[in-house]
């Protein structure tokens, strides 16, 4: 059940990708706008590469990170985005279903089913822990309005 | 983290990296 259960959540990952990658294709194709490159080329992995990766053990930590971190960048241009141009919160609420969705594999994979693992202190933060992808999300929105900011 | 030997090196070039890529992102993106 353990090996259905996840092919099940990959393939509810891949749908999402799918749909968002598409959604972006069509909103602004990669070549119309320099900025269209990097949904496309974030779809592109998330659609063929994350949940292949997902699938192996040896390769689960690398799927993990990179859908953890795909999630945070589209987040970010998004509400950036939306702050700028257009109201697109409705599609970060959808975005932050991948996030969800690949940890599930995740502690699928890692922790046993009936295991309730309580970290404390600095562990808080650290990887695998969410507070690691709290911690990463304030600092690429730090790194990112920098980048905005001063760098023009 | 210390019990593999290159994971600390490769934990500096992601860090830097990725530094680097997300300034660029901010700067690079016309919205």
């Amino acid at each position: 059940m353990k090996n259905k259960i996840k092919i099940l959540l990959i393939s509810g990952l891949l749908f999402v990708s799918i749909g968002g990658g598409w959604l972006h294709y069509k909103y602004h194709p990669y070549a119309s706008t320099g900025f269209g490159w990097v949904p496309f080329i974030v779809g592109l992995i998330a659609i063929f590469l994350v949940p292949v990766l997902f699938y192996f053990r040896k390769t689960l930590n690398l799927a993990y990170l990179l859908n953890g971190f795909s999630v945070i960048i589209g987040v970010i241009t998004m509400a950036h985005f939306s702050l700028e141009s257009g109201p697109l919160w409705a599609n970060i609420v959808t975005l932050l279903s991948k996030f969800v969705i690949g940890r599930a594999i995740f502690c699928l994979e890692v922790y046993p089913l009936d295991s309730n693992p309580k970290p404390k202190g600095w562990g808080l933060i650290r990887y695998p822990n969410l507070g690691f992808w709290y911690v990463h999300f304030v600092a690429w929105t730090a790194v990112y309005f920098l980048g905005y900011h001063f760098w023009r | 983290m210390n019990k593999i030997k290159w994971l600390k090196p490769l934990w500096w070039v992601l860090h830097i990296v990725a530094i680097a890529a997300v300034l660029w992102l901010g700067h690079f993106v016309e919205f």
